[in-house]
């Protein structure tokens, strides 16, 4: 039976979720948890914190799947609600105020400090673009969203999207290829 | 392009998704642009940033997987009678949308691609009034707007109900939003009219063809016009979008639908879902429900069961009710049950022009076979879809039905999910306790349910969706063939499609009374159906409708006829065959739905025949203005708009039916004249409603009919005027609001740390200040407030008026008595100081603009006179010392008042003993034997007192001789403080200038002495008293009493020793201090009590003030911090700005550099052309620059014009160099070097001008004249030669000497 879900697409699965909500959710769930972790992951939080994150997001995405209306594709909607309980989660750190999560990530963005490798370039350097800017930008570019999703996702306009995703990858070439060069 | 848009475009680039005709433009674009070039380049970087993905933890999939465990809401309130709930004792589920939910944006591209889809299930919707839920113009959500009115007409015409909502939205906000209006579809009813209010103006929808309605919508939305689309979409919710609604307006949204009423046993019900969660939480302003019903045959009965309403019958075929209220929080829906009494099978017609005519066919069959025993098999849906108050009804179903079970039924209870359990055959008892286990879970699986049940009838009772095994309709039904099944839909949602084909459907849903419904399902059992049901007849087509019916339910059966005349109409089915005579018409306008139900009926068979209809569907779609999946409704802001779009607009026939019924038929024009009447009470009631824009549009109606007609036109008018002054009225209204609010918010100010602080009640607070200022005021001037309004008047005199004066050698005496003219005031000299001052004596004293205060004291001063105002209001000119006296006197008067109780202070009271009493010597006036005379002034020191016992009331101070017998205190009164101390010298030198102090709290404050005085004055009172009654110590006891000074006998109650000083206790007379307590026995105590209570009272308020004046002090203090930093804020700012644009000076200087840069870069491109075209021509340009060489001619041989100069080799001298020769800043000649040694070079003469000469200086440099000035030039140049080239040179530089 399983094997039968495993055929459908997510929408498909998304509207079989009403009648099997475990089965079809098992099947989305199994498709999509390695991009989303990765996705949180690469919004610069703490692993910790992304696994808290990787499983609100699931659970509110599993609550929230009746109410799914085929508006956009599952995927665009998971995403949605990642951005959303990203959104949340930060303005929760906020409130709390500065944690030590926050040091370590002044520390890390120190420009003396050496870099390990080329992953810790680029965190380096996403690092110093603004929340919003980054979602978008690893959702284009990690994460394969097509820019229109990508910017219904994050709550922008398509246009407004394309112009920020330029900007935020030309920042992020402009900050990465000093930091290329000095390594080299 | 432009660089912005090629940013647009670079975007895409770089994600893949550029369309080709865009990135040729882009690459054109990035050719001639640098910047953009650049910029391009960095975000290539950008671009191909990697970062590889990393698996999940293990563990972290684990515990996400169990905690979705636990299984979703799937099922969103399901709402019942309100009966049925409280007694299904469900625990009613609302799901509000969680915050983190991504909104669901009214896209059109997302609501284009739902197409049909029956085999789908729907989600269950709560049937609710619609909704708009709205955002702002920045994509922020707003919520739901209230709704200020919402007015449903439903009229019910044979049986069919068209319900017309209104809703008028209310945009609460101060933004203009847009909105997404949702309207849930109650059950197999159809969308006929979709209206919205475009600028103040109702916009009627057509339905078009969906592709074509969606089109028109997006060319629309895209030059930022306002239409609105409804569309089809699956599960019975509707949505579209409204754009824009003002900010503080008002929206109206108008929805009819309609639908056939279900009937049993000839009674149907018609419910409108009117409760719902949102309908509690934000009532609307108004609602208005009106019915109107009427039937061909009798009305026998008609009543709302939820509401009590007054019927209006206006004859046995029709009535009408009204429903009405304000703010009204709706617990149940809106209910009437109707009765008519129908013959068995009647016929409808309708015809209109040029068109085929219409008949609907309304059958009830009756008879049926008797009931014989039989076995039931029910197949209860048991899967993961049905929610516990399905379950809940589906079970108590199968209880009525074996309630009603006749000798020889037998019973057996199925459930199906994925699997198929069987009860086996049970009795009421073990159905119970066996379906009390189902638990619902998993799939479902219709078809292995039917194929476990055994013969007999099968009750299916669920909603018919297969999601595991054979899920496709075709097969089951085929399986399912010769079985002899009913079916019973629950829920909404429930896959009609499946279940009425398997036969003999009935349908409990959300709006059903569900009691009365399963009643009504039950007692159906082993009746039979009628299946197979069929309409005939000659010259009939068309025929929709048709399907299993059981005795007593109402067929709706309709078809089209095309010839008129008289014909017969044959309904035959399974054991049933009836036929009827009918009389088609020829025209016949009336029974208008007819035409409406044809075609409802007739597309809801089409699109259960699936997508292959497609084409028949939309047309019958927008022919009859009916929503599909394949049509839509489109309202557009104008009439030309609809012309700009090239669009036919399809009449809205049968909704406009009376407008065009103007002629010939008498019963219609009745009909029109009744209904223009009924309009037009109406419209006046809404007028006494206020609801203006219901007046409206029922006056617009009415013009719809007659377009002249005057009452109508009038009442429009009137009611504009009055909207306009209710709008104005409205608008101060709120402003007034406003305003209050805004005051209505400091009502209750907020105190900081008012938890900690005892304030005292506005009564306590005036009551205290108005002692404390009583108290301060006869402290500072001795007088109290409004005691004396003629010493104010005086002193005011005193103070104020201006006498000039002008005396020489003048008697005292007259210059008081001129004063006294002068000023109106009883200027007196004392008669006491006569003997110090002669009143006749002479003075001399000019004065002018002075006040009289300073006149008098002026002229009376230097005679060592004051003066003072007695409370006579008598200015007596007197000795400074009494007015002392008196001012002292006055003072300790105001003292003697306790500020807090204004009781007055008792003094203590001596008891006076003379030793002996026989002596006449110690006879005293105003003492006598244990006499007990008030002590006004005692002094300790000096062991005197000071009495007023003499008639003039002038005190006489008697230092009299006295011992202390005893002193009893035992309760503690405040003697102490009754002590005089005025002029009490301390050891320290210091006076005690205050005439009393009094210790008044545990805590020692007493009032006029400081706490350093008070200290002292313990001090002084042990050291003088207990120093001088050795055996007496007085201890000061602390506690919360109040109570003060005790004093204690150190060695017991006996007598004190003598006095130290043996001279003064020859006469021993004995004093004795007595309390107050002991004076005025129980009330004094009571008074004390009270003292100390407001003592302690006292106390508190001054912590406080102390806490308020310390907070004070913080909130100052943070306030100056809060300033500095706004301070230091706007300096930020200032800073900001000012980096900023020098940031943008330096961009600018930047771009000019850049510009620069690309001039120069510019002509050096143009330089290296000439430079190669130079190349091309032969010549050697790689010829490094030569550096500045100088020297001197060594040697000449003009006759073969050699030159040989001091520079060779070494110097950097090549063969080839060219060099001039100078002499005094002129150029000689120009040599060509054609050798060149390591320290010499010689060279043939190129350019000659004159002789060259050893000495003169060689130069590679290209000077205009010489490479210096003639005059440092070496002695080898002549003199006379240097001068000249010094001249030319000034010359040339323009000096002149």
């Amino acid at each position: 039976m399983m094997g039968d879900l495993r055929e459908l697409s997510d929408e498909d699965l998304a509207l079989r979720a009403r009648t099997e909500p475990h089965g079809a959710f098992e099947v989305l769930f199994e498709r999509h948890r390695g991009p989303l972790y990765n996705f949180l992951l690469r919004q610069g939080a703490d692993a910790g914190r992304v696994d808290d994150l990787f499983q609100v997001t699931f659970f509110k995405a599993f609550r929230a799947l009746p109410g799914f209306r085929e508006e956009s594709r599952f995927k665009t909607w998971l995403y949605t609600i990642a951005v959303h309980v990203l959104t949340d989660d930060r303005r929760a750190t906020l409130r709390r105020g500065p944690t030590t999560e926050i040091r370590e990530t002044m520390l890390v963005t120190e420009p003396e400090l050496p870099r390990r490798d080329e992953i810790d370039l680029v965190k380096t350097a996403l690092d110093q673009v603004p929340a919003n800017h980054r979602r978008l930008f690893t959702l284009v570019r990690f994460q394969g969203l097509p820019i229109a999703e990508a910017a219904k996702a994050v709550g922008m306009t398509p246009a407004a999207a394309k112009v920020t995703l330029f900007r935020t990858t030309r920042r992020v070439g402009e900050l990465l290829s000093p930091a290329r060069e000095k390594m080299k | 392009m432009t660089c912005d848009q090629a940013e647009l475009h670079m975007a895409e680039l770089l994600a893949g998704e550029i369309a080709p005709a865009e990135r040729r433009t882009l690459e054109q674009h990035l050719l001639e642009c640098a910047t953009c070039r650049d910029d391009f380049e960095l975000a290539r970087v950008g671009a191909r940033v990697e970062w590889a993905d990393v698996p999940v933890p293990h563990e972290l999939i684990e515990t996400t997987r169990a905690s979705l465990r636990e299984p979703p809401p799937l099922v969103r309130f399901f709402r019942w009678g309100t009966a049925a709930a409280a007694l299904l004792g469900v625990a009613v589920l609302l799901v509000t949308s969680s915050r983190s939910i991504p909104p669901t944006p009214p896209t059109v591209a997302a609501a284009a691609c739902a197409s049909p889809r029956t085999d789908v299930l729907a989600t269950m919707q709560d049937a609710v009034v619609g909704g708009l839920a709205c955002k702002d113009e920045d994509g922020r959500p707003v919520g739901d707007l209230g709704l200020r009115s919402h007015e449903v007409s439903v009229e019910i015409l044979d049986g069919v109900a068209k319900t017309t909502v209104e809703e008028n939205f209310e945009n609460h906000t101060d933004r203009r939003l847009e909105g997404t209006f949702t309207f849930p579809l109650p059950a197999d009813a159809s969308i006929s009219r979709l209206a919205l209010e475009v600028n103040g103006k109702i916009e009627e929808g057509t339905c078009l063809e969906r592709e074509r309605a969606k089109q028109v919508f997006e060319s629309i939305v895209r030059r930022m016009q306002d239409p609105a689309l409804l569309e089809w979409q699956p599960g019975g919710l509707f949505k579209c979008r409204v754009f824009p609604i003002e900010a503080r307006a008002t929206k109206r949204v108008i929805v009819a639908y309609t639908q056939t009423l279900p009937c049993f046993q000839g009674k149907m019900t018609y419910v409108y879902p009117l409760a719902s969660e949102k309908t509690r939480t934000h009532p609307p302003g108004e609602v208005t429900i009106n019915v109107l019903a009427r039937f061909s045959g009798a009305l026998a009965k008609i009543e709302s069961t939820s509401h009590h309403l007054d019927v209006q019958r206006k004859d046995a075929h029709e009535a009408s009710m009204t429903f009405r209220a304000t703010n009204y929080r709706p617990n149940n829906d809106f209910v009437v049950a109707l009765e008519p009494t129908e013959e068995e099978v009647r016929v409808v017609c309708h015809k209109p022009e040029g068109e085929d005519g219409y008949f609907a066919c309304f059958a009830t069959p009756k008879g049926g076979e008797a009931r014989v025993p039989a076995k039931y098999t029910c197949v209860l849906d048991a899967s993961a879809s049905i929610s516990a108050p399905r379950l809940e009804v589906a079970k108590r179903l199968v209880r009525a039905m074996m309630e009603r079970r006749i000798p020889g039924d037998r019973f057996e209870v199925l459930t199906h999910s994925v699997e198929v359990t069987s009860s086996g055959e049970v009795d009421l008892r073990a159905a119970n306790t066996f379906m009390d286990s189902i638990r619902p879970i998993g799939g479902s699986d219709v078809l292995k349910a039917l194929e476990a049940a055994g013969p007999g009838e099968i009750v299916y009772i669920g909603k018919g969706a297969p999601t595991f095994g054979e899920t496709e309709t075709a097969k089951i039904l085929e399986a399912a063939k010769g079985k002899r099944i009913r079916t019973i839909a629950v829920g909404s949602d429930a896959n009609l499609g499946l279940l009425e084909r398997l036969g003999g459907l009935m349908r409990i849903t959300p709006n059903d009374d569900v009691d009365k419904r399963v009643a009504e399902i039950a007692a159906t059992l082993g009746s039979q159906a009628v299946s197979e049901l069929k309409v005939e007849g000659p010259n009939v087509s068309d025929v929709g409708g048709t399907r299993d019916v059981f005795y007593g339910e109402r067929l709706v059966a309709v078809g089209r006829y095309k010839a008129a005349g008289p014909s017969k109409l044959l309904l035959s089915g399974r054991g049933y065959r009836r036929e009827v005579d009918v009389d088609f018409p020829a025209k016949e306008e009336g029974h208008n739905p007819v035409r409406r139900l044809w075609a409802q009926r007739r597309l809801s068979d089409l699109m259960a025949q699936g997508p292959s209809k497609q084409a028949e569907i939309t047309e019958l779609g927008v022919k009859y203005q009916i929503m599909t999946p394949y049509t839509s409704f489109l309202v557009l802001e104008s009439e030309q708009m609809w012309k700009d779009q090239q669009l036919k607009r399809e009449l809205q026939k049968q909704d406009q039916l009376l407008a065009r019924c103007t002629t010939a038929d008498a019963d219609l024009r009745t009909e029109v004249t009744r209904k223009v009447a009924h309009l037009l009470e109406l419209a006046y009631r809404a007028t006494e409603q206020r609801k203006y824009d219901r007046t409206t549009t029922l006056c617009d109606e009415i013009l719809l009919i007659d377009p002249e007609y005057p009452v109508a036109k009038d009442l429009r008018e009137h009611v504009e005027k009055l909207r306009h002054k209710e709008e104005y009225g409205n608008f101060t209204a709120r402003k007034l609001d406003a305003l209050k609010k805004l005051t209505d918010g400091d009502a209750t100010p907020k105190i900081p740390e008012a938890e900690k602080l005892r304030i005292p009640s506005r009564e306590q607070w005036g009551e205290v200040s108005k002692r404390l200022t009583e108290a301060v005021i006869k402290t500072e001037s001795g007088t109290t407030v409004g005691e004396n309004e003629g010493r104010l008047a005086v002193d005011r005199k005193l103070d104020t008026m201006k006498v000039d004066m002008a005396f020489e050698n003048t008697k005292l005496e007259d210059v008081v008595a001129y004063l006294r003219d002068a000023s109106g005031l009883n200027i007196v000299l004392d008669a006491d100081v006569r003997d110090k001052v002669d009143p006749d004596k002479v003075v001399t004293y000019k004065a002018s603009n002075l006040t009289l205060k300073d006149n008098l004291r002026s002229v009376i001063g230097p005679l060592g006179l004051d003066y003072m105002v007695t409370p006579d209001n008598v200015v007596l000119l007197t000795d400074p010392w009494k007015k002392a006296l008196a001012e002292v006197a006055t003072r300790d008067a105001g003292r003697r008042k306790d500020p807090l109780t204004g009781a007055e202070f008792i003094s203590p009271t001596v008891t006076v003993k003379p030793v002996d009493p026989n002596n006449p010597a110690q006879a005293r006036p105003g003492f006598s034997s244990q006499e007990t005379a008030r002590l006004d002034s005692w002094d300790v020191r000096e062991q005197t007192f000071t009495r007023n016992v003499t008639a003039s009331g002038a005190p006489i101070t008697e230092a009299l001789p006295m011992t202390v017998e005893s002193f009893d205190y035992a309760q503690g009164i405040p003697l102490l403080g009754d002590i005089p101390m005025k002029g009490w010298l301390f050891k320290d030198g210091t006076t005690v200038d205050k005439p009393f102090g009094r210790f008044v709290g545990a805590g020692g404050t007493a009032y006029g002495l400081s706490r350093v005085e008070e200290e002292k004055a313990r001090e002084e009172y042990r050291r003088y008293v207990m120093a001088d009654f050795p055996g007496v110590d007085v201890e000061f006891a602390t506690g919360s009493t109040g109570k003060m000074g005790r004093l204690q006998q150190r060695a017991g109650k006996g007598p004190l020793p003598a006095s130290p000083d043996p001279d003064t206790v020859t006469n021993s007379t004995v004093l004795r201090f007595q309390g107050p307590q002991q004076r005025s026995a129980d009330g004094a105590s009571q008074t004390a009590g009270v003292e100390a209570d407001m003592q302690i009272y006292v106390r508190q308020l001054e912590v406080q003030l102390a806490q308020i004046q310390e907070l004070t002090t913080t909130v100052d203090e943070h306030r100056a911090k809060l300033a500095k930093s706004l301070n230091e804020k706007s300096m930020a700012v200032a800073e900001l700005q000012y980096a900023r644009q020098r940031a943008e000076r330096l961009e600018r200087d930047l771009s000019e550099l850049e510009g620069k840069h690309v001039e120069m870069a510019r002509d050096k491109a143009h330089l290296e052309e000439k430079v190669n075209a130079i190349v091309q021509n032969g010549a050697n340009v790689n010829v490094a620059p030569k550096k500045a060489l100088e020297g001197r001619v060594t040697a000449v041989a003009l006759e073969i014009g050699l030159i040989v100069i001091s520079i060779g080799k070494d110097d950097g001298v090549v063969e080839g160099d060219e060099f001039t020769i100078y002499r005094g800043g002129d150029i000689i000649a120009r040599i060509v070097i054609d050798r060149a040694d390591r320290k010499w070079a010689a060279g043939k003469i190129a350019l000659k001008k004159g002789d060259p000469r050893v000495g003169d200086e060689v130069s590679n440099h290209i000077f205009i004249s010489g490479p210096r000035p003639a005059f440092a030039c070496e002695t080898a140049v002549p003199v006379d030669e240097s001068k000249a080239g010094l001249e030319r040179i000034r010359t040339k530089m323009g000096l002149r000497e």
